[in-house]
């Protein structure tokens, strides 16, 4: 069916400014695609909630003796607060950017290298392509949390948010490289990468401006599936108590409610709130990131439509 | 009212500027085991038509009038649901590159097979896999041939399987795509007498979409030449080719390679126009040798009457036809009409 | 004796347990100016031949040789020089483009890349020119991106680049198999005004034998990666040797009902395995096979322009391998 979409489009050349097209098809792909709409807006509302939570709640109300220890929700704080006297709405949301933040540079750094490594292997193929290869193949068999976990605690004593992303990029990078090396071998064989090559482009030059600009879609998509897989690496790690002592990540603060047995001291809203963000975040990261797995992947979508 | 009868099929897309017309009130017959040949360039609208035809057109695409008549029941008219039990028992479409659309990882057996499933047809298990071995033989292939998958054949074969899976719950009107756009000429004759073949056997009509005339000339009983989105000629294959009397329908048998005139390549000045803004009067008049003033202001009607040679052309009156007789092919002058004012 | 420009010595590509190009040698000389048509099916070889001539590829066997110098060994400006001297034009007009660019960056590039122009200023102008040269209109054409044009329109400015770069050789696959056969001629006529005057031979890859016998001067015609017929191209399509040109040019469908295809032709079936390989290779799908077709025919030359690679004509003279270039005028 997709070959008979591209003969309507290809029977009106030119008829439509191609960003329309692409308008109209992304909102016909979410309407078919709910899971990636619903996804899309979760994580939109947990965004629309930290940045709005800035203005209301200051940094220092995350951190201990903030307020009266172990509140249950009122006015002034309207999640209560914890033990140790932090808001749980400031740690709600400065929690949650922490996390995200963790993510990003994880999920960058990964994606950075690990495509570095893909250009590089997909391109000159041969026996670089071959070592590359294996590399990745054996450490996408490692298991990553055994591997985190034990890079993680050698750390323990420097952990700051910055190492813990950085920790998790040491392994964020195989799946994209895995990928990227898929699209770029299929790309490399396309008719304008040959004219390129007539025209004495170099290896670097083909791979930045011809191949590159054409797969940044295909890398915003590894980018957000990183930053996915990352988020959810670091609350992991931190949740065992690996994270970064001083900084309430949401791994973290589920880390010092069990510690703290807010279960036991029956303080469900210390158990609430960090328990709803964290689902939020699960199933919006799960649903973009399965929508965008089929958006990335021809033969998925040829299924759904 | 056997065969098919198309009325006023006009086909738009509706964007957010405004209208733009994609095919322009046309209208054709196609009798029973004959063959139409539907040419004219790319965006001409002959794809569009054929789409619409069996409301496989996508937005923003929508039929805005006209009616298609096929064993008497206007297609146009069916619900999405009725039309889907409709494909491939009244009517069927084989669409360019059909061949690619295989699926990879199923037998060819199995596939024509899931077809017959899909249309609740073919009976028990067994007689299903009678109908696939016939539907195969049909098309000139060995029964061995469902045991393989798609990548074990050739172009060619691939394309005669999805054929066989046209024709396996006798259509009445088939829709056939540019179907060898990507095989070499061998490979092409032996689909299209494949295509044909079958098509006399079932008494079936037939479309042929395409851009080449050498094609059309070798295959089809009937020529309709598409320009902008309209109907500008329609006649017999002879005379579409020996006698055409629209100027571009002259113009695009002149750009064709002949045999007998080695090393004389003609072409069409100009560029096809963009179908948003369309020439006034005759869409071809820009690139027209003979235009005169009323080209520019009216818009020209087929003349004639259906089954006869027509032209949708002011000058096509005035034009003198060549004897329908073929003169000598070393003659070019035949082909050339006299113009009398 | 002068250096040849390119050289193909016993060539033989394979892939695997498959031959996609049988031992061939053809010599390209500079001076010498043809259009020699490359016919065959998929699968003939054709694109392989393509691959080698343009250094995408090494040959299995043998040697492809840019004036005297072995490609697989060639760096640094040598390289530079072969790839500026040997140019291409493709077949789908569409996937040439990089569709992130406008599709004047297709004739900047090389301009920037091969130094051909000093200036943005000098290198616009020389596109216009160009553009003008292959019968399009700049003002329409430079600009745009690629959807935005036809098929014809993009394949046109291809030739512009290949008239910018002033190769000395020019490798056109299938440059008109994919646009509408209208505008063909005109992609067409721009490739023979490149040859005419510009001197620069062609090879003209293709299936379809009514363009190859319009614009050619030659004709090589493969089937399964070797020669079966070669020689002047209006001869060769106009009265076939070789049983398989027989059955390509008898499927040629010519726009005249006076000449209908699969006239005279045997019934069409598919190629069955199981033949000796040993044999002709198309003694599986020959009308006219006979016991003798066990043994691999040899090349000989049944008419002065004419060279074939069949039995039907053992008592014709002996045609050497290495007399093919010389014989098709190439060098």
């Amino acid at each position: 069916m997709s070959s008979l979409n591209s003969v309507a489009t290809e029977v009106t050349p030119g008829l439509e400014p191609a960003w329309r097209v692409n308008l109209r098809e992304l909102r016909l792909y979410l309407r078919r695609n709910p899971g990636l709409a619903i996804g899309l807006a979760l994580i939109a509302t947990l965004l629309a909630f930290v940045i709005m939570g800035r203005f209301v709640v200051p940094w220092d109300s995350a951190f201990p003796m903030s307020g009266p220890a172990s509140s249950p929700p009122t006015a002034g704080y309207p999640f209560g607060t914890d033990l140790r006297g932090r808001d749980m709405l400031a740690v709600m949301v400065y929690g949650t950017l922490m996390t995200l933040k963790i993510g990003l540079l994880a999920g960058i750094v990964g994606v950075f290298f690990g495509a570095s490594v893909a250009f590089v292997a997909a391109y000159h193929g041969g026996w670089i392509d071959v070592v590359l290869r294996v590399i990745v193949d054996v450490l996408i068999t490692v298991p990553s949390l055994l591997v985190l976990v034990v890079l993680a605690s050698a750390l323990q004593k420097s952990m700051t948010t910055t190492i813990m992303a950085l920790t998790i990029a040491v392994l964020a990078w195989r799946e994209p490289a895995r990928k990227i090396r898929a699209q770029v071998l299929v790309m490399r064989e396309s008719p304008y990468v040959s004219v390129a090559r007539l025209n004495g482009a170099s290896s670097v030059r083909i791979i930045f401006l011809e191949m590159m600009p054409n797969l940044l879609p295909y890398l915003c998509a590894s980018l957000v599936m990183a930053i996915a897989w990352a988020v959810l690496a670091s609350i992991g790690l931190e949740a065992l108590g690996l994270g970064s002592p001083a900084e309430p990540t949401l791994g973290m603060t589920i880390y010092w409610l069990m510690t703290d047995s807010a279960f036991m001291l029956g303080m469900w809203w210390w158990i609430l709130a960090p328990i709803v963000v964290l689902v939020i975040l699960f199933v919006g990261l799960y649903l973009v990131t399965a929508g965008l797995d089929e958006l990335a992947n021809p033969r998925l979508r040829a299924r759904s439509s | 009212m056997k065969g098919l009868q198309l009325r006023g099929l006009t086909v738009n897309y509706h964007i957010d500027d405004g209208l733009v017309r994609a095919v322009d009130a046309t209208s054709f017959d196609v009798a029973p085991g004959e063959r139409l040949g539907l040419v004219g360039e790319s965006g001409s609208g002959k794809t569009t038509t054929a789409l619409a035809l069996i409301q496989l057109l996508r937005p923003p695409g929508r039929v805005d009038g006209g009616a298609a008549l096929v064993d008497g029941i206007d297609l146009l008219q069916l619900s999405p649901a009725q039309m889907r039990e409709r494909r491939l028992r009244t009517v069927s479409y084989i669409p360019q590159g059909a061949m690619n659309s295989l699926n990879p990882v199923l037998r060819i057996g199995r596939q024509v097979e899931n077809a017959l499933i899909d249309h609740d047809a073919g009976g028990d298990a067994p007689s299903r896999r009678a109908i696939v071995i016939d539907a195969l033989k049909g098309v000139d292939l060995d029964p061995s041939v469902a045991q393989r998958y798609p990548h074990e054949l050739s172009g060619g074969m691939k394309q005669r399987v999805c054929i066989a899976m046209g024709m396996l719950l006798k259509p009445s009107l088939i829709v056939a795509d540019e179907p060898t756009s990507a095989l070499d000429v061998v490979t092409q004759r032996h689909v299209m007498e494949t295509l044909g073949r079958r098509q006399s056997e079932l008494g079936a009509a037939l479309i042929l979409i395409g851009h080449d005339m050498g094609l059309m000339a070798q295959f089809v009983h009937r020529i309709a030449v598409m320009y902008a989105g309209r109907l500008v000629e329609i006649g017999s294959t002879r005379e579409v080719l020996t006698a055409p009397r629209h100027p571009y329908t002259r113009a695009l048998v002149a750009s064709v390679p002949k045999f007998s005139d080695r090393g004389e390549l003609g072409g069409i000045p100009g560029v096809t126009p963009s179908l948003r803004r369309l020439p006034s009067g005759c869409a071809f008049h820009p690139r027209c040798t003979m235009a005169v003033d009323r080209c520019r202001l009216e818009r020209p009607a087929l003349d004639g009457a259906p089954g006869l040679h027509q032209a949708a052309c002011h000058l096509a009156a005035k034009i003198n036809l060549a004897p329908a007789s073929v003169a000598p092919q070393g003659d070019r002058r035949s082909s050339l009409v006299e113009f009398r004012q | 004796m002068t250096v040849p420009l390119l050289e193909l010595d016993q060539v033989e590509k394979r892939y695997g347990p498959v031959t996609a190009l049988k031992a061939l040698s053809l010599t390209f000389g500079e001076g010498k100016a043809p259009i020699v048509a490359v016919a065959g099916e998929s699968g003939s070889g054709k694109t392989t031949l393509a691959s080698l001539l343009l250094g995408f590829t090494e040959p299995t066997l043998g040697e492809v040789r840019y004036r005297g110098q072995a490609l697989r060994k060639m760096r640094g400006t040598v390289r530079r020089d072969y790839r500026r001297d040997v140019q291409a034009v493709f077949q789908d007009p569409f996937a040439v483009y990089n569709p992130f660019y406008k599709v004047d960056r297709a004739l900047s590039e090389p301009l920037k890349l091969f130094g051909i122009s000093k200036s943005r200023q000098q290198a616009r102008d020389m596109m216009w020119q160009a553009c003008e040269q292959v019968g399009l209109h700049p003002e329409d054409t430079l600009g745009r991106f690629p959807h935005q044009l036809s098929g014809g329109q993009r394949q046109r400015l291809m030739i512009a680049r290949a008239l910018l770069l002033k190769p000395k050789l020019l490798v056109a696959d299938e440059p008109v198999s994919m646009i509408d056969a209208s505008l063909r001629a005109l992609v067409l006529g721009s490739l023979r005004q490149l040859n005419r005057d510009l001197q620069i031979p062609i090879v003209y890859i293709t299936h379809d034998l009514a363009t190859a016998y319009h614009i050619a001067d030659a004709i090589i015609v493969l089937y399964r990666g070797e020669v079966v017929e070669a020689g002047s191209a209006e001869t060769v399509i106009s009265s076939p040797q070789h049983p398989y040109t027989q059955l390509l040019v008898g499927s040629i469908p010519w726009p005249d009902l006076d000449r209908p295809w699969g006239a005279g032709q045997p019934i069409l079936k598919d190629q069955t395995s199981g033949m000796p390989s040993s044999g002709c290779l198309f003694a599986g799908r020959c009308g006219q096979a006979m016991p003798a077709c066990a043994q691999h025919p040899p090349m000989v030359r049944p008419r002065a322009d004419t060279a074939a690679r069949c039995f039907l004509h053992r008592s014709a003279p002996a045609f050497a391998a290495a007399e093919l270039s010389q014989f098709l005028s190439l060098a």
